[in-house]
């Protein structure tokens, strides 16, 4: 019996090595099976969202890449509302999230920093609250941060202009205050990004605190 | 004296004579009355008496004969009780009863012969729908006269009036309609000595509404049945009437369940003093004031109450607020209130009842919990209150009825587990817990139920294993757990059920393997264990099972051979081992079970050849032994199975020729041999298979041309030749021939020719696969007529021609591929015209695994099964490793999960001429590919119209123009490529586009420009993008107004200050003063400071 202690736990260790890719794809269809929860869905957009399937890859408006993965999360424009859950940091291989001209609201899951692989966020177009959350900082892959059109409070994070892939950064149309910033990839960012809000103009280091008037 | 003497001695001899003639007339000639005796030996050549209960009527003595009485002294025949045994069960032929052959007024005859006949029983046989004879009425001695379920028809004859010594008069007919009473029934009145009238099931519906009058007139009757005798209200009586009500009150047995009452409850039940025995059940009684149980509780002797089906509502029951004494209802025992609309919790004054033995609450709408006081009605036999909506747990106290022999809480929503006090009650016969949520393990003190005969757990959550202790359960007959988590081994004490019938464990979690000592179960009729984790190999004390008929044992993990001994089950009708690990050949001994139906091995790793024994199972209906390693062919005398509907042989090793002894299969539905390496020619006679509904020969190597047809098909649904080495050309009337076909799949195969027009005929066609062949000519026009047709799979020909109009938009789903062909024209499709209905289907999403299960079985009914005929589609493509280009990459589909979309793939043809505008109807399409064309014009404008277009591809042809502006509000695109076309001018931006930035989708079109491209646009080709519009307006007023006020205020600043000193001289001197003063003040202020900070300095080195 004692011989065969070892030989079980490398039996065990090398079989939960071989299910992982299976239980991680499962993680993923469960979270999106918890946002569909969240949301209230009218013209049934969602409806192919079957849980009991082995993997989200055949739903549609989801995108896989070979390793059924899930990348790209298409619902732009779905007549969608309801809120965002944390479950979505665990979809680690997005890379497009599209949620525009929704109608969703509440916070914004400080758990999307997790989706380090995201290239592009789109949440423009709904009604979002409360703060942009520090925790994009975190995704290092992001081009596009569109997060216009909403009800976004609080000042813009400074840790956001450590995104040096950042091209396109629109906040415009919501209540955010304080200054923009300037560094990093925010100085290359037209003011129409920052348009229609309660902000304070360009950061004057030293001289004004970032949140200034927040 | 001597005369005395003489008159004596004659006297004694006359008594001795007398008596000893007496006595041996008693033994011998005086036995039985011959003109009887022949009379009943007349009456029994009247019937078929197939369960010999006439058996004994031989011999001299007629008053020894079964169920024939005499009378003591005269010996004549005065009761004859001929009662013939009914249980319903399926198999009524096989009811010991005896069956009129003769005419029945023959019976009757010889009946009257019995002149002191004065009990009569002839019920529960089987008077085959004859009148009731008139001349029943001639047998006036009569005192009871049963004819219940004797199956007269027909109307009750007034003669029946006559017998009137009758105290016992039953009619009653259950399980069979046809008799009936005319409107005259003044006849039953002269009854007038009738104390027990049942007419249950007698129709009434024409009997006049003096009914009660009548019945009333008998002045004895005690008991009295009415039931099912369709009865309406109008029947009843009423206070109006002028009757006499006393008689109500000797009746104490009233039964009028099931007639169509409705309305309030009878008023004169008030008068029923003496009822013991109330049945009302399937009597509408909504109408009923909430007096209901006031009235019941008048009825003092009331043991027996049932309610049953009577639309009662909460209402209906005693509230304790009521000034209700209900003490009155302590003396019922029985009580069924089932199937009624009771809803809230279980009513709390039936705790009052203390005399319930029998307590009915059954499919009501019952919520809450089930009261620990339930414990303290101590006299309860029986429960049940199954079909509730009960939840909660079961309460501990229910261990305190202990003389509960039945309790049945099935469908109910109860949680927790089962409380272990239920080994207290030792007279429990039957235990029904299922379909609930019960979770925890089952009571160990489950084992002292020794009088336990059946338990029910099934479809809960009950985990754990299952205890030891069950094996003391020496009574038990059935056991059914199955659907539920049990897990551990199966407890080997379980071989001590002597009187086991059936045992079902399937869909657990049971490992371990089959204990050997199940080879005890000498009555074991049923066997499931199904669906667990069991290993190691099947025990070989199974063939001990004598009276074994049916077992499965299929999706576990037993492995080892099948055991020799199985061909000693001799009762044995099905067999289920699939989906286990079984290995070696089929034994011998399977060719021994001569009453099999239904053997199924499939996916195991049977290997060796299909053995000749099997031939002897000339019951065989169902043949499965897919998916295993069998090899050598088919043997030749399959053609004896002349009861074989299905015979499943696909992927195994198979060789050789189908043997033409297949043609005799007259019964054979299904056919599946596909995968195996068959060759040589398709026997002809396979095409006399009259009821064939699904024939599946793909993936073998016959190399033969396509098979001949010479007979009309019309059962066939599918037939599937695919991958099977298959050349020639499709015979021109197979549409014809085939007229219900529902799939037809001849994928990668060498067929030629041109596709036959006939197949347009098919109008239920659905799938049509043909690709990977050498089909030439074009596509016939009106292929597509059959309005069902979904997927449509010509890809790699040599087609040509124009494109069908085959697309449409009123399927959920569509799946068209014409890619790889010399297609020319898309122009000739008549999109116009079809403007897409409101789309409420979606997409079904397919479970393969649980398909490949179904795949040819029962299904082929109904519509077509589209998900089976799909799933066969996509089979082809897994083994011919072709796939689909789905979101631009190579999606391979495997047999996991599948989606179904709207797809149209032309691809790889050469389609000429522009995209047509109407494309953009077919709203619901999801993937369409038109690359690898020579399509030339521009983009369709409103191509952002296609609102569910995920996978768009146009690249490789000659599209020019502009890319339309619309397709940035595809918000449901994920693949996009327009390369290689001669498009021009600025990219799109907004919404979806600016979500595809993979600048290849646009390369090769050298006069593109814009993000993602490199190439920047010139000024006057910029795109006018959705945010700039709003934006710059509104920016450039809101910058102009800024500059404005900045320029305001800086003039009033400015001038305001300056001005004054530049018009006011005085003030000018004084500000030009007080600033040479505090430019001083300044000076001063610095030196010092410095100096003072230099000392400070200098001080700080000193100390240094």
């Amino acid at each position: 019996m004692a011989c065969l202690t070892p030989f079980f736990f490398i039996f065990f260790l090398s079989l939960s090595l071989f299910l992982s890719p299976a239980f991680s794809t499962n993680s993923e269809g469960n979270a999106l099976h918890a946002l569909r929860s969240r949301l209230s869905d009218p013209t049934n957009v969602l409806q192919s969202w079957d849980p009991t399937l082995v993997n989200p890859c055949t739903w549609f408006h989801v995108t896989c890449d070979s390793n059924n993965h899930v990348i790209r999360l298409d619902l732009g424009n779905s007549n969608v509302s309801g809120t965002l859950g944390p479950e979505l940091g665990q979809l680690k291989y997005l890379q497009y999230l599209e949620l525009y001209r929704n109608d969703i609201g509440g916070q914004i899951p400080e758990e999307l920093g997790n989706l380090e692989n995201l290239v592009s966020m789109d949440m423009y177009d709904n009604k979002f609250e409360g703060r942009i959350p520090k925790s994009f900082a975190k995704l290092k892959s992001l081009r596009f941060l569109r997060l216009n059109n909403n009800k976004l409070t609080g000042s813009i994070p400074r840790e956001l202009t450590t995104l040096t892939g950042l091209k396109v950064f629109d906040v415009s149309s919501n209540d955010l205050c304080g200054t923009i910033p300037v560094d990093g990839p925010f100085s290359s960012f037209p003011m129409e990004s920052f348009d229609n809000n309660r902000l304070n103009g360009p950061e004057l280091k030293g001289l004004v605190p970032y949140d200034f008037g927040c | 004296m001597r005369e005395t003497f003489r008159a004596m001695l004659v006297l004694v001899a006359i008594l001795f004579f007398g008596a000893a003639e007496f006595c041996s007339g008693r033994n011998t000639s005086f036995s039985c009355i011959e003109r009887e005796r022949e009379a009943l030996l007349k009456f029994k050549l009247c019937f078929h008496d197939p369960s010999h209960m006439l058996s004994s009527w031989k011999g001299h003595d007629c008053c020894e004969w079964r169920g024939v009485d005499c009378d003591k002294n005269s010996r004549y025949v005065t009761s004859l009780q001929l009662r013939g045994s009914i249980s319903y069960q399926l198999d009524w032929y096989k009811q010991p009863q005896l069956c009129l052959m003769d005419d029945v007024e023959e019976v009757v005859s010889s009946l009257l012969k019995l002149s002191y006949l004065e009990h009569l029983d002839l019920s529960n046989n089987n008077f085959s729908g004859n009148l009731i004879p008139p001349s029943f009425g001639l047998m006036k001695q009569l005192r009871y006269l049963n004819l219940s379920n004797v199956q007269f028809r027909g109307r009750i004859p007034n003669e029946l009036g006559n017998l009137t010594r009758l105290r016992v008069l039953d009619l009653s007919q259950y399980h069979y309609e046809g008799l009936k009473v005319n409107d005259d029934i003044q006849w039953i009145s002269h009854l007038s000595s009738l104390q027990r009238l049942d007419m249950s099931g007698v129709n009434q519906s024409r009997a006049s509404s003096n009914l009660f009058q009548v019945l009333g007139m008998l002045s004895s009757l005690s008991w009295l049945s009415l039931s099912d005798c369709s009865l309406k209200s109008s029947h009843l009586p009423s206070h109006n009437h002028l009757l006499n009500f006393t008689w109500l009150g000797n009746i104490q047995h009233f039964d009028i369940s099931e007639n169509s009452f409705h309305g309030p409850i009878p008023t004169f039940l008030q008068n029923m003093t003496s009822l013991t025995f109330l049945d009302m059940s399937g009597v509408n009684l909504s109408l009923t004031s909430s007096n209901l149980f006031q009235v019941l509780g008048m009825l003092p002797s009331l043991s027996w109450l049932s309610l049953s089906s009577c639309s009662l509502k909460n209402c209906h029951l005693p509230s304790p607020n009521h000034p209700f004494n209900f003490t009155l209802l302590g003396n019922i025992q029985h009580l069924d209130l089932s199937n009624n609309f009771f809803q809230g919790p279980i009513p709390i004054f039936l705790q009052n009842m203390t005399s319930l033995i029998f307590l009915y609450l059954s499919s009501n709408q019952l919520n809450g919990s089930i009261p620990n006081s339930m414990g303290q009605m101590s006299k309860l036999e029986s429960i049940d209150l199954f079909d509730n909506q009960l939840s909660g747990t079961i309460p501990n106290s229910i261990g305190q009825l202990s003389k509960l022999k039945s309790i049945d809480l099935f469908e109910n929503q109860l949680s927790g587990s089962i409380p272990g006090s239920i080994g207290q009650l030792s007279r429990l016969k039957s235990i029904d817990l299922s379909e609930n949520q019960l979770s925890g393990s089952i009571p160990d003190s489950i084992g002292q139920l020794f009088k336990l005969e059946s338990i029910y757990l099934f479809s809960n959550q009950l985990s754990g294993s299952i205890p030891d202790s069950i094996g003391q359960l020496s009574k038990l007959e059935s056991i059914y757990l199955f659907s539920n988590q049990l897990s551990g081994s199966i407890p080997d004490s379980i071989g001590q059920l002597s009187k086991l019938k059936s045992i079902y464990l399937f869909e657990n979690q049971l490992s371990g393997s089959i204990p050997g000592s199940i080879g005890q179960l000498s009555k074991l009729k049923n066997i499931d264990l199904s669906e667990n984790q069991l290993s190691r190999s099947i025990p070989d004390s199974i063939g001990q099972l004598s009276k074994l008929e049916n077992i499965d044992l299929s999706e576990n993990q037993l492995s080892g051979s099948i055991p020799d001994s199985i061909g000693q089950l001799s009762k044995l009708e099905n067999i289920d081992l699939s989906e286990n690990q079984l290995s070696e050949s089929i034994p011998d001994s399977i060719g021994l079970l001569s009453k099999l139906e239904s053997i199924y091995l499939s996916s195991n790793q049977l290997n060796g050849s299909i053995l000749d024994s099997i031939n002897q199972l000339s019951k065989l209906e169902n043949i499965d032994l897919s998916s295993n390693q069998l090899s050598g062919s088919i043997p030749d005398s399959i053609g004896q199975f002349s009861k074989l509907k299905s015979l499943y042989l696909s992927h195994n090793q198979l060789s050789g020729n189908i043997p033409n002894s297949i043609g005799q299969l007259s019964k054979l539905k299904s056919i599946y041999l596909s995968h195996n390496q068959l060759n040589g020619s398709i026997p002809n006679s396979i095409w006399q298979l009259s009821k064939l509904e699904s024939i599946d020969l793909s993936s073998n190597q016959f190399g033969t041309r396509f098979p001949k047809w010479h007979q009309l098909q019309e059962t066939i649904r599918l037939v599937d030749l695919s991958n099977a080495s298959i050349s020639g050309p499709l015979p021109e009337n197979i549409g014809h021939m085939m007229p219900m076909l529902w799939g037809l799949y001849l994928a990668n195969n060498f067929m030629n020719g041109s596709i036959p027009k006939s197949l347009c005929n098919v109008q239920t066609l659905t799938a049509l696969d043909l690709s990977n062949n050498m089909l030439s000519g074009n596509i016939p026009k009106s292929l597509c007529n059959s309005k069902d047709l979904i997927f449509l799979q010509l890809s790699n020909n040599m087609l040509s021609g124009n494109i069908p109009n085959c697309w449409r938009n009123d399927q959920s789903f569509q799946f068209i591929d014409l890619s790889s062909n010399n297609l020319s024209d898309l122009a000739d499709n008549n999109l116009t015209g079809r403007i897409p209905p409101c789309f409420e289907k979606f997409p079904i999403m397919v479970n393969a695994t649980q398909l490949s299960h179904d795949i040819g079985n029962e299904y082929w009914d109904q519509d077509p099964p589209v998900d089976v005929l799909l799933f066969r589609y996509i089979e082809h493509w897994d083994l011919a490793p072709l796939m689909e280009v789905v979101k631009g990459r190579y999606l391979e589909y495997i047999r996991i999960t599948l989606r179904l979309e709207i797809s149209i793939d032309l691809s790889s043809n050469n389609l000429i001429g522009s995209i047509p505008e109407e494309l953009i109807f077919l709203k619901n399409l999801h993937n369409l590919n038109l690359s690898w064309n020579h399509l030339s014009g521009n983009i369709p404008e409103k191509i952002g119209q296609m609102e569910n277009l995920e996978s768009l591809d146009f690249s490789k042809n000659s599209l020019s123009g502009m890319i339309p502006n619309s397709m940035s509000s595809l918000t449901k695109l994920s693949y996009l490529n327009l390369s290689y076309n001669n498009l021009s001018g600025p990219i799109p931006t907004g919404y979806q586009l600016q979500t595809l930035e993979d600048p290849t989708m646009y390369a090769g079109n050298p006069q593109l420009c814009g993000v993602p491209l490199l190439k920047k646009c010139s000024n006057d080709t910029l795109p006018p993008t959705i945010a700039n519009f709003k934006g710059n307006n509104e920016g450039a007023l809101k910058r102009m107004w800024f500059y404005i006020v900045v320029m305001l205020g800086f003039a009033t600043g400015f001038w305001g200050v300056v001005g004054t000193l530049f018009f006011v001289k005085n003030w000018r001197y004084a500000y030009f003063q007080w600033m040479d003063d505090v430019q001083h003040w300044i000076l001063v202020v610095i030196t010092s400071k410095v100096a003072q900070f230099k000392k400070m300095f200098n001080g700080d080195q000193d100390d240094q």
